[in-house]
């Protein structure tokens, strides 16, 4: 593929035409291209040329991504595009996408519009979680003694430790319904991001409208003061609306045969 | 220390490269009718960045963590064996894990990567 003709347009976002016109752009996005909007009707994607088709996954590539999706997100609605996505030029981000779609990305931008995504993570202190798991179920601590007195074998240690993952499941269930109960007040959407199973956390996101974001704020700092010691917080935002972008219908698109 | 459990950590921006990748792989508007990224180099880098511990490593991971919450001063030796051991188990773990996680992530559209190569090479 390398040295065939260099039209390839690398898609970060899609925002409105209108703040596409008022929007000031990073000086370079992948491969350490330009980065431009190109508009057609009321809609206009962000934009680099790449040349070919091949971007690598590099690791300047996928910050050079981020950063050029949350330097718009700042200034303006957006419709953040997953990292990878090379239109075979100008003219087929235009028909394919800005006109073709248009109706499914106006609405969709029209959901975030004026909404930035909030990611909060809520780590269990220490031990917490497995203490309360451990103190919640009789069989655990039953389990617990015959391991821990060396008469349980390999199967045993399984078992325990499924038992462990159940109840750490359960109580990480609850604190997950109460954590969303607190944000629903102040969040237009909120959706449980998945954690490893022995991650010691909760995380989850929101979508927040600007004019929400001092409530939002200081229900999270509710949520802190409630859990004490038990759990530590960590919120990161505002950021593009990630999280919140992924109808069945931009997913299951036709395929591009168009590009031969 | 105690006391600052209780505040809010905030940050503007995602702090690692491993939180980047959870934003920009996994999330974010998807046009799968187009061309995808080639999947050269992602899988080296996720390797680093993205953990995916098969759940038998999981299980055992929570036994020791257990079995260690009562365990004073006894039997270091033990236990730190099987805390080596895991750490291998869990290490070849997420290597698995994260070249099918990265496989998934950006060949997902493979077919039609390909079909593009395909018409485009020379």
């Amino acid at each position: 593929v390398e040295g065939t003709a260099a039209t390839g347009t690398y898609v970060y976002a899609i925002v409105s035409a209108g703040d596409a016109r008022n929007i000031t752009l990073p000086a370079s996005g992948v491969k350490q291209a330009s980065v431009a909007t190109v508009t057609a009707g009321g809609l206009a994607g962000v934009v680099s040329p790449v040349g070919d088709h091949r971007v690598r996954a590099a690791r300047a590539d996928l910050t050079a991504h981020e950063a050029v999706v949350e330097a718009v997100a700042a200034q303006a609605s957006v419709l953040p595009l997953q990292f990878g996505v090379v239109m075979p030029g100008e003219d087929a981000l235009v028909t394919d996408l800005l006109r073709d779609r248009a109706g499914e990305l106006t609405d969709l931008l029209d959901t975030v519009a004026g909404k930035r995504e909030y990611r909060l993570r809520a780590a269990y202190a220490g031990d917490t979680l497995l203490r309360q798991a451990v103190e919640s179920s009789p069989a655990i601590r039953r389990l617990q003694e015959q391991v821990r007195g060396g008469t349980a074998g390999y199967h045993d240690r399984i078992r325990l430790g499924e038992a462990v993952a159940a109840a750490v499941a359960t109580v990480k269930d609850g604190d997950t319904t109460r954590i969303l109960a607190r944000l629903a007040g102040a969040a237009s959407a909120t959706v449980v991001l998945p954690t490893r199973d022995d991650d010691m956390a909760i995380h989850v996101a929101a979508l927040v409208a600007d004019g929400e974001a001092a409530a939002f704020d200081g229900a999270v700092d509710a949520l802190a003061a409630e859990a004490g010691e038990r759990l530590a917080l960590h919120l990161v935002g505002p950021l593009a609306p990630w999280d919140f972008v992924t109808p069945g219908a931009m997913v299951a698109g036709p395929s591009y045969a168009g590009a031969r | 220390m105690p006391a600052s459990q209780s505040a809010v950590s905030r940050a503007p921006r995602p702090s690692s490269l491993a939180d980047v990748l959870d934003l920009i792989l996994d999330k974010g508007l998807v046009i799968d009718a187009y061309v995808r990224v080639s999947a050269l180099g992602i899988e080296v880098l996720t390797i680093d960045a993205r953990i995916v511990v098969a759940s038998v490593d999981t299980y055992l991971h929570f036994a020791e963590a257990v079995n260690r919450l009562d365990l004073s001063e006894t039997e270091t030796k033990g236990i730190q064996g099987l805390t080596e051991d895991m750490q291998e188990g869990g290490a070849r773990g997420k290597l698995r894990g994260a070249i099918e996680g990265g496989r998934e992530a950006l060949t997902g559209k493979g077919q039609e990567r390909d079909k593009q190569n395909a018409g485009g090479g020379s």
